[in-house]
């Protein structure tokens, strides 16, 4: 029976060849779709499962109220965790980690390495793999070094490296020495910490004090076996009186299989991925697949106008419904299974072009294990039951009498329900173009929102120890014509700003008055061209002269007094930005005015319009702008002439190179760091526009299927109307006013939908677009272009055919 | 072994009923070849239906060896018409994707038969209507009396008790024609009891009886042996 039923699908596939293929086509590109969505998912989910310990790995944060305000932290005492240990036995073992680069010196050249400082503890929590070297004791003697497979060789080419030395400088610049005592594998890419060594450090034994303290990295505890952590995070507050925590504050213990997705917290190891993402790709590879589905659900119903005959004649030799319906859904299921593999070569093709736009390492092996093919086969089966339910249940329904009576004329379609499925495919189509648009809108704001300075041509290079070279550094460099103008900083385009602080609001102590501080030397509003709207820049400002800090605060060697120290403060010349000023409330004109709140203090000699310094993701604080005459250690921002790039970078680097030997010459663009700060949305604009366009396809290959049927099933209706005298306008606008009004209506319910649910997603920005009618315009124009013209060609191909053909062959 | 009495049919749209049988009553006796004329729209395709089992009536018995099959659901109706009923059609209706064998090997399937027995069946058959040497082909690749030959087949594969012919001649030549007739004969000579209707007076000859209906009714039978 099946073997009849696989034959009969196979040769109706190929008398139907051009359909079959357009659906197979459609199918085959959204399972692709939502096998690499699928993938993806899988390989978020996948983050920190890697260590045998996984389920008992605990993160230690801090919860923080601040004006009802709750903010979570890792920023805590560092015994903390170790207090932890001691007072409670279900806590196996506690261990912290503690980001680091270090400039290895090899054969006098300088390699650059990231490594974590670990206490010994951290390799019986997590467990990673040695490949050389013993783990329980690679860490214990302090001055040993773990490498990683690929730093390994990257250090020491080609020989054993288990008792190397690997020297540095310390910030001192003596030379230290750590010697190798084990390699292990790579860390895997989905962990969410990476290092490519790992030192151990001691563990000095304080007691936890929280009203004074050193906080360093992040610290991790281990669960004993048996233990539950709901039991111990109610425990815990059994010892906030004894060691008398700040009352707002409150421990927490994040599982390290959910930091990935679930925490963003200031000072991550790097910027985590969001749950977010994932419910939204989910959700997109859902109404992908469902578009596909209503697809194939429609071209089986328009098909089977010419399958009448065979489901009366079955009838007729004795099957019944279920016998029928049985046999359309296992044809439903063969079609979704030739589509299967089909996908999986697409996808397997693809996916390092998809990694690569979701900027994930994840290799293939997320796409092909046996685990998820099982899924998907699994899934496809679901899809092919539930898909070909519909066309099952309803020609199995067919009276045989009257089929065979009057042939395909008594079969009626329920066009309402076909109708119903082209509208909601319409709507997912219109609802994911519009989303794009708007998120790629939002990023365009991002990255091209003024920030009160030029972003072109400005070179930034990395905080560097001056060594009191700053002032002859700077004049070296402006011996080259093309660079125009150079400053130092503290500040660094980030997420926060270096300096900052925050008060109370004086007058409404439910308010808070945050600020962001920047140290720059005089010429900062030069080279970064911001333009002041009232008052002086520092190097024209005549107080300016005596604003060497060193020698202020530290005149003659002699101590300055506590009021000489205020007298020194409240004098010190800041630049406000115009929200600030306004922020504050101050009086204008605001310069010459002096500043003498708890959080800042200063005189203003001049305003600027604005300073966005950080990511524009953040609530921006108010931004102040501190004159640092001959700062030791900061950013170099170089004003740079646009033509001759390549040369001006040789002429900094050989500078530098003069003046810092013992530093790696790095440079950045400021409009790359800007862009680099928004990845995350751009991956999302990316991927988004990628799933767009793929339902858009699906959506029109469907409909040309479809448009192609029906023209095929009015080529009597059409033949006699161009026999009456019709025009191929008429023609096409017979074809094309019912699909006109579906796609109206599509729009009219996409939306409101869409509105709401991308006002939702904007909500997360502290800046963002507000979503203008023309977004929809276009989409909904568009999508009716898009529809008018697969109709017009379908009925052009109609109603230039011979009639006389047509009208013959009924 | 057909007793109908009173059968009544409507045909109802939201304007007008249409009475397609009217109170018939009839009988056929097992191993009886009889066929049913009558003009365009007098309900011999109605009643044809019926007594093929695919539509119910809306009133009256009919007797089907004895038992009542009135009031069947379509379950029932399928099971009693797969095993006991074979039909040949004017327009033929096989299926076009499937081959000579295929079409005649289908109500094999139906009633379960295995696929050892299917082949030996289907082959003996099709040796007997001689198109056996055209097994592999495809509908469309016959000729119409070949096509027929293949519907007499598929009707006859299963052994039915009857066989219901709708004009089985009636997209024929008259050689290919005759040859069904004289194929329909033989198989009535067997022993199956053939309900043929026809519009043809030379094809009517071949039977036994002739019942000729108007509007519905049957209005005279004519003993033809």
């Amino acid at each position: 029976m099946i073997k009849n039923y696989f034959k009969i699908a196979i040769r109706s596939f190929v008398k139907d060849r051009t359909y079959a293929i357009i659906n197979l086509i459609g199918l085959a590109i959204s399972l692709t779709g939502v096998l690499i969505i699928l993938a993806y998912v899988k390989y978020e989910l996948s983050f920190d499962h890697y260590y045998s310990h996984s389920p008992r790995i605990y993160r230690i944060a801090v919860e923080q109220k601040k004006d009802s305000i709750v903010e979570k932290t890792l920023t805590f005492p560092d015994p903390l965790a170790y207090t932890l240990k001691n007072e409670f036995p279900e806590i196996e073992s506690v261990s912290k980690l503690i980001p680091r680069e270090v400039d290895f010196v090899i054969n006098n050249k300088i390699s650059h390495v990231d490594l974590i400082k670990v206490d010994s503890n951290f390799l019986n929590i997590f467990d990673l793999p040695f490949l050389y070297g013993d783990r329980k004791t690679a860490l214990i003697k302090k001055g040993n070094i773990v490498l990683t497979e690929s730093t390994a060789k990257k250090l020491f080419p080609k020989q054993n490296v288990i008792g190397k030395e690997l020297k540095y400088r310390d910030h001192q610049g003596v030379f230290q020495t750590y010697i190798v005592s084990g390699v292990i594998k790579d860390i895997p890419p989905n962990t969410h910490f990476h290092t490519e060594a790992i030192v151990s450090e001691s563990v000095a034994q304080e007691t936890l004090n929280w009203s004074s303290y050193s906080t360093t990295g992040f610290k991790y505890i281990m669960l004993k076996k048996e233990a539950d952590i709901r039991a111990l995070q109610k425990k815990v507050l059994s010892i906030y009186k004894k060691y008398e925590f700040p009352k707002s504050v409150n421990i927490l213990f994040q599982p390290v299989t959910s930091i990935h997705l679930h925490s963003n917290i200031e000072g991550e190891y790097y910027k985590n991925s969001s749950i977010k993402n994932i419910y939204i790709f989910s959700f997109v590879a859902f109404l992908i697949l469902f578009i596909a589905c209503i697809n194939y659900i429609n071209l089986t119903i328009a098909r089977s106008l010419q399958r009448v005959k065979e489901v009366g004649m079955r009838k007729v030799m004795g099957a019944d419904k279920n016998q029928l319906a049985v046999q359309f859904i296992s044809e439903s299921i063969i079609f979704f299974c030739i589509a299967l593999p089909v996908s999986f070569f697409i996808a397997y093709l693809f996916w390092p072009l998809f990694t690569d736009i979701a900027g994930i390492k994840a290799d293939r092996v997320y796409l092909l294990n046996y685990e998820f093919i099982a899924l998907v086969i699994l899934l496809s089966f679901i899809i092919g039951i539930l898909s070909g339910a519909y066309p099952a249940f309803f020609l199995s329904k067919l009276e045989p009498s009257s089929i065979l009576k009057n042939g395909q004329k008594s079969f009626r379609v329920n066009l309402n329900i076909r109708k119903a499925l082209i509208v909601f495919q319409f709507v997912i189509s219109i609802a994911l173009i519009v989303s794009t648009i708007i998120v790629h809108r939002q990023y365009s704001l991002l990255t091209n929102m003024p920030l009160g300075f030029s972003k072109n041509d400005l070179i930034i290079l990395p905080k560097q120890n001056f060594n009191g070279k700053a002032g002859s550094f700077k004049n070296e460099l402006k011996t080259s014509k093309d660079i125009l103008d150079v400053s130092f900083s503290s500040w660094k385009l980030s997420q926060t700003y270096a300096g900052s602080a925050s008060m109370t609001h004086p007058s409404d102590s439910t308010k808070e008055w945050d600020f962001g501080f920047v140290a720059a030397d005089l010429d900062f509003l030069k080279t970064l061209q911001i333009k002041l709207i009232e008052g002086n820049d520092f190097s024209t400002s005549p107080i300016s002269a005596s604003l060497d800090m060193d020698s202020l605060l530290n005149p003659q060697g002699k101590r300055l007094s506590r009021k000489e120290f205020i007298d020194f403060v409240n004098k010190r010349p800041i630049i406000v930005t115009k929200s600030t000023t306004e922020g504050l409330g101050l009086k204008r004109p605001v310069v010459g005015q002096v500043l003498t709140f708890s959080a800042l203090q200063g005189t203003v000699i001049g305003e600027i319009a604005d300073f966005n310094g950080i990511s524009l993701l953040e609530k921006s604080p108010m931004v102040v702008i501190q004159a640092d005459v001959n700062p030791d250690f900061g950013n170099t921002y170089l004003r740079i002439n646009s033509k001759n790039i390549p040369q001006t970078l040789d002429f900094i680097k050989k500078k530098w190179e003069i003046f810092f030997p013992e530093s790696n010459f790095e440079y950045s663009f400021m409009e790359d760091q800007i862009a680099e700060l928004y990845k995350e949305q751009q991956r999302l604009a990316t991927l988004f526009t990628t799933f767009a366009i793929l339902a858009i396809v699906i959506s029109l290959m469907g409909l040309f299927s479809l448009v192609a049927l029906i023209a095929q099933q009015k080529t009597k209706e059409i033949g006699i109307r161009i026999v009456l005298g019709a025009t191929v306008i008429e023609i096409i606008s017979l074809l094309s006013r019912s699909f006109i009004k579906l796609i109206l209506v599509a729009f009219i319910i996409a939306t409101p939908l869409v509105l709401w649910i991308m006002n939702i997603w904007l909500q997360d920005y502290q800046y963002r677009i507000s979503i203008s009618w023309e977004i929809f315009l276009i989409t909904g124009l568009g999508c009716l272009f898009f529809a008018l013209l697969i109709v017009s060609f379908q009925a052009i191909k109609a109603a230039v055919a011979n009639p006389i053909k047509s009208l013959r062959t009924e | 072994m057909i007793k109908i009495t009173n059968l009544e049919k409507y045909y109802r749209t939201e304007e007008v009923e249409t009475v397609a049988l009217n109170k018939l009553s009839f009988e056929v006796r097992e191993g009886e070849f009889v066929a049913v004329m009558g003009p365009s729209g007098c309900g011999k395709s109605t009643l044809l239906n019926i007594v093929g089992l695919l539509d119910d009536p809306d009133g009256g018995s009919f007797l089907f060896n004895g038992e009542e099959v009135a009031g069947y659901n379509e379950r029932q109706r399928a099971n009693l018409r797969k095993h006991n009923i074979g039909f040949v059609f004017q327009s033929f209706n096989l299926i076009d994707e499937l081959t000579v064998f295929e079409n005649v090997e289908l109500p094999l399937i139906y009633t379960k038969v295995n696929a050892a027995e299917r082949k030996k069946r289907v082959e003996v058959v099709l040796d007997k209507m001689q198109i056996m040497h055209r097994r592999n082909h495809f509908p469309q690749q016959l000729s119409g009396g070949q096509q027929q030959r293949v519907a007499v087949a598929r009707a006859v594969v299963n052994n039915p008790k009857l066989i219901l012919a709708d004009e089985p001649t009636g997209n024929l030549d008259s050689s290919n024609g005759n040859e069904v007739m004289q194929m329909l004969t033989d198989l009535n000579e067997q022993g199956t009891t053939v309900i043929m209707v026809t519009h043809s007076e030379h094809d009517a000859k071949y039977s036994h009886r002739i019942i000729r209906m108007l509007d519905g009714q049957s209005v005279t039978e004519n003993i033809l042996v």
